[in-house]
């Protein structure tokens, strides 16, 4: 056992060490642990923000440069404060309603290439039983998802339940693997502690 | 049988930090089969040209580098070894390149890369979609400095790709972990510019990644821990992921006795 003599590996086993205890019940340690990393993370993002998209637009581009055209976007983003004020309240829709209609734009100019590529690729040859189980797993789940024609009808009820039975393995399967991703994340920590920080099995 | 339905969940989570502890400190060794998908992979990579031109964007930060860590030394150490020019970049995700550049570093060094000739880190760009959307456009204007601060112009591996068009760029491998992620390399840069796009995947969304894996439109996939291992055995140097796996496999299996014995609780205490 070599133990590090590192301050970083310290502080890192040390808020490991405070977050886990969390997992036995609820504690100052954990609360600690939480309120820091709330607070450095708080920090760290408005530094962040600030020298990537409010300097460079705002003081180098809108003041260094002249291009008042930015005061615009400068203006139409504070508008959203407006929501404070109940008498002016709804000056605060006009960017979320920007903002949302040009999202929608942007991503109907690119997103339906992908989208219809995912649906061709369900066209298949049905000459093998993958194929086969796709082609059944599309059309039952499809209709379990149809809501316009009951589900009474035996048809539409029976292909419907067999949707749901993919659904569910679906579901399973992003669950099952979600577990171990888990775990995964823990197996990286435990490496930390033993490896980083203890020196466990170095000379 | 009521007792099965209420474990403490304390016990299972110090049954389960023993196991990884002890599964850490004594491997099984444990053989580690691979998989069509890591095959097709690791071709997909070893067969791109010569001179190729590969970015490789860490868009993830602290949360999930205990999976994407090992893939990313794993997809540079085989570009360095097939001698491709790798160019470094992400969006959002502001940790990844600080997370990634030391081990870039190290791997460059052994590998003789000089930054700025054979790699180069580019940092974490604002904009998302609006930065690929730029990069396809203008490449240097969408990132304008490196990670050191250097305008990006100033470097040889940068007069190689003006814009990220496949004229310039012969593949993408993203580390995804969410969004933006490789979906948004997808739609903005790899499928309407034609640029192969290879990408790792935390294990929680391997699942909603595989339909782009059947599709084509990812042409290969590192998928989670088990699928880096795989990838490490195929580029011949084991690391961090295929140490993972003994513990990995002890896990999923004490897992998975938990789950029958709380369905024998469950399907028990129905009956009553």
């Amino acid at each position: 056992m070599n133990i590090s003599t590192d301050p970083a590996i310290w502080t890192q086993a040390i808020c490991i060490l405070a977050v886990y205890t969390y997992l036995y019940k609820d504690n100052p340690i954990w609360r600690l642990a939480e309120t820091v990393y709330l607070a450095l993370a708080t920090t760290y993002w408005f530094v962040f923000y600030f020298f990537t998209y409010i300097q460079p637009a705002i003081v180098d581009k809108a003041i260094g440069e002249g291009e008042w055209h930015y005061f615009l976007a400068v203006i139409l983003g504070l508008m959203i404060f407006f929501r404070y004020i109940p008498s002016v309240a709804w000056l605060a829709r006009y960017p979320m309603s920007f903002w949302v209609g040009y999202g929608t734009g942007y991503i109907l100019s690119f997103e339906p290439a992908v989208w219809l590529t995912q649906i061709t690729s369900t066209f298949l040859a049905l000459n093998s039983l993958q194929n086969i189980l796709i082609f059944i797993g599309v059309l039952s789940t499809l209709t379990y998802f149809f809501f316009t024609v009951a589900k009474e009808n035996p048809v539409v009820g029976g292909v419907a339940e067999v949707g749901k039975w993919y659904i569910m393995i679906a579901l399973g399967s992003a669950f099952g693997n979600t577990v171990l991703y888990r775990w995964n994340l823990f197996v990286a920590r435990a490496n930390t502690l033993l490896f980083d920080w203890l020196g466990v099995g170095q000379a | 049988m009521e007792r099965l339905m209420k474990i403490d969940r304390r016990i299972i989570y110090l049954l389960g930090a023993a196991i990884v502890f002890l599964t850490m400190l004594y491997p099984l060794g444990l053989p580690v089969a691979i998989s069509d998908l890591a095959r097709q992979t690791y071709n997909e990579v070893e067969n791109l040209p010569d001179d190729a031109v590969v970015i490789l964007s860490p868009m993830y930060d602290s949360g999930a580098m205990g999976e994407l860590n090992p893939m990313f030394v794993a997809f540079f150490r085989h570009c360095a070894e097939r001698g491709y020019k790798i160019i470094i970049v992400n969006t959002q995700w502001v940790q990844g390149p600080q997370i990634v550049h030391k081990f870039a570093t190290e791997i460059a060094e052994e590998y003789g890369y000089v930054y700025g000739e054979d790699w180069i880190n580019l940092g974490s760009k604002p904009g998302a979609a609006i930065f690929l959307q730029t990069a396809v456009k203008d490449f240097w204007e969408a990132c304008i400095e490196d990670f050191n601060g250097q305008p990006v112009e100033s470097y040889p591996i940068m007069q190689l790709v003006p814009k990220v068009t496949a004229e310039y760029v012969d593949a993408c491998l993203v580390l995804n972990c969410g969004t933006p992620g490789a979906p948004e390399w997808l739609a903005y840069v790899c499928q309407p510019e034609g640029i192969k796009l290879i990408i790792g995947e935390i294990q929680m969304s391997v699942p909603e990644s595989m339909p782009y894996v059947n599709s084509g439109q990812y042409a290969g996939m590192i998928a989670g821990s088990r699928g880096c291992a795989e990838y490490e055995q195929l580029i011949g140097h084991p690391g961090q992921a295929l140490k993972a796996q003994d513990t990995m496999s002890a896990i999923a299996l004490m897992v998975t006795l938990f789950i029958i014995l709380g369905n024998i609780g469950y399907l028990a205490t129905r009956k009553k």
